[in-house]
């Protein structure tokens, strides 16, 4: 596969007050342009990621927003799979360079969330479960279910589920773009506010705004990082309906594609960004992208195996728990930020798994240096 | 929730009303949408009806642990308005 990442941007993640949902979209495509130091009118084509503008912003048909952005007016289209809306705008990206009818895409993911009251915020979230069969949900309820399940099935205790919180925030302080550069104790995260049992206020990613671009080639270029595999899973949309509350069969299959993709094992990987939109995402993720065996990644987490000198550095972004979650920039981010590390030579070979919902959708992609 | 969504949903009731469930997770609710937020605190369950499992909120208050017997009962699932109607829906209660 001929696939390059030839730009990646990203924006500060946070409660950006000042910026509106263009201001953050117009800072995307000049930040992603000016890495990649090409001229505007090579994008051929552009696929945005925005879960919710039309509810949060008041703002649909993002499409032409971002397209406006350029003179010539490129051909865009907005994809919206709720928190997986960049990594399906990767996917689609990937696909329109795959039958070879454009040579070099943009990918922006925008999401602009804070003008809004939290409770409207979680309503707005909450339209990404079944609204017939999750009715009085909220996000953190449903990965309250998953997380009370894999606690009494696995015996995952508080303090793992706190581990990932503290080695995310951590991890973070190498991010610049991060929302939190802030320090927390296992205490500290198992003693937080409680939101939905077991999950407490700091085992939830923040609300955020925020921009991630990339910019995917299949022309020849200098720039070093390459994918070389990815996958697509579905779910059920309700956890109700899935045969083992145990595990996201929808990330099982999609790391099975990406790694079939790319030749590779995940012994081959150096380090993972995971969709840990709450900490016992980000061990459900772990087991089943196949690092850990199901049951024993809270344990490892905690055991320092997915932090730097372990088995594979999870998160070195700080993941969405302390980089953010601008819910459409998330799965673009990951990508972005993956290929900035390989392109330091910090690492040669890297993944990213996105997820939409409570695990209904699930992208991942596998980035090495070409 | 719209009128038409109500209606549809109450065809349900005949299905579940009165029978008991099994409890297969449950997260206790400190914080929700906007519809809820004069409901808290709530319990959220996944049960078990027999081979069919269902989602559903626990009723005001009582909390629940994997394992519990409970019971499927009509209660309000959405602060009251006076624009609206009044909204009930099945919620888990213990037996």
């Amino acid at each position: 596969m001929n696939i390059k990442v030839i730009g990646n941007y990203i924006g500060k993640f946070g409660e950006l007050w000042e910026q509106s949902l263009t201001d953050l979209i117009k800072e995307g495509v000049a930040g992603v342009l000016a890495d990649a130091a090409i001229e505007s009118g090579e994008i051929e084509a552009i696929f945005v990621a925005n879960k919710a503008g039309g509810s949060f912003n008041q703002q649909r048909h993002l499409g032409a927003l971002v397209s406006e952005q350029f003179s010539h007016f490129p051909p865009a289209m907005r994809i919206e799979g709720a928190c997986a809306s960049g990594g399906l705008a990767i996917i689609a990206a990937q696909q329109a360079l795959l039958s070879g009818v454009y040579k070099t895409v943009l990918v922006l993911g925008v999401e602009k969330m804070t003008d809004v009251s939290t409770g409207e915020t979680s309503a707005i979230l909450a339209t990404a479960a079944s609204r017939e069969k999750e009715y009085g949900s909220t996000f953190p309820a449903l990965y309250g279910l998953l997380a009370n399940y894999h606690m009494n099935r696995y015996g995952t205790t508080r303090e793992q589920l706190s581990s990932v919180v503290v080695k995310n925030h951590l991890h973070a302080f190498d991010n610049s773009k991060a929302q939190f550069h802030k320090k927390f104790t296992l205490e500290e995260v198992s003693n937080s506010a409680p939101v939905a049992s077991p999950l407490r206020l700091l085992d939830c990613s923040p609300i955020s705004d925020g921009v991630a671009a990339v910019i995917l080639s299949s022309r020849d270029s200098v720039r070093k990082t390459k994918i070389l595999g990815f996958g697509h899973g579905q779910d059920t949309l309700a956890l109700a309906d899935r045969q083992d509350l145990g595990q996201l069969v929808a990330t099982q299959k999609a790391a099975k594609q990406a790694f079939n993709m790319a030749s590779l094992s995940q012994k081959d990987i150096q380090a993972i960004e995971v969709h840990d939109c709450f900490s016992i995402a980000e061990i459900l993720a772990a087991e089943d992208l196949g690092f850990f065996a199901k049951g024993q990644a809270a344990a490892a987490i905690a055991n320092r195996q997915a932090t730097y000198g372990g088995q594979v550095v999870i998160n070195p972004s700080g993941g969405l728990k302390a980089c953010g979650h601008p819910v459409g920039a998330t799965g673009v981010k990951q990508i972005a930020f993956l290929a900035s590390l390989i392109e330091a030579g910090k690492f040669d070979i890297a993944l990213a798994h996105n997820v939409g919902g409570s695990g209904a959708t699930a992208i991942v992609n596998i980035l090495g240096k070409k | 929730m719209q009128i038409t969504e109500y209606w549809r949903s109450n065809q349900l009731w005949a299905k579940y009303l009165g029978k008991k469930a099994k409890v297969v997770a449950v997260s206790m609710m400190e914080v929700a949408a906007t519809d809820q937020t004069d409901l808290l605190p709530y319990a959220y369950l996944l049960v078990e009806i027999g081979s069919e499992k269902i989602s559903l909120m626990g009723v005001a208050h009582q909390e629940f642990q994997i394992g519990d017997q409970v019971e499927l009962v009509l209660r309000k699932i959405k602060k009251e308005s006076i624009k609206d109607i009044i909204v009930y829906g099945l919620k888990a209660a213990h037996v």
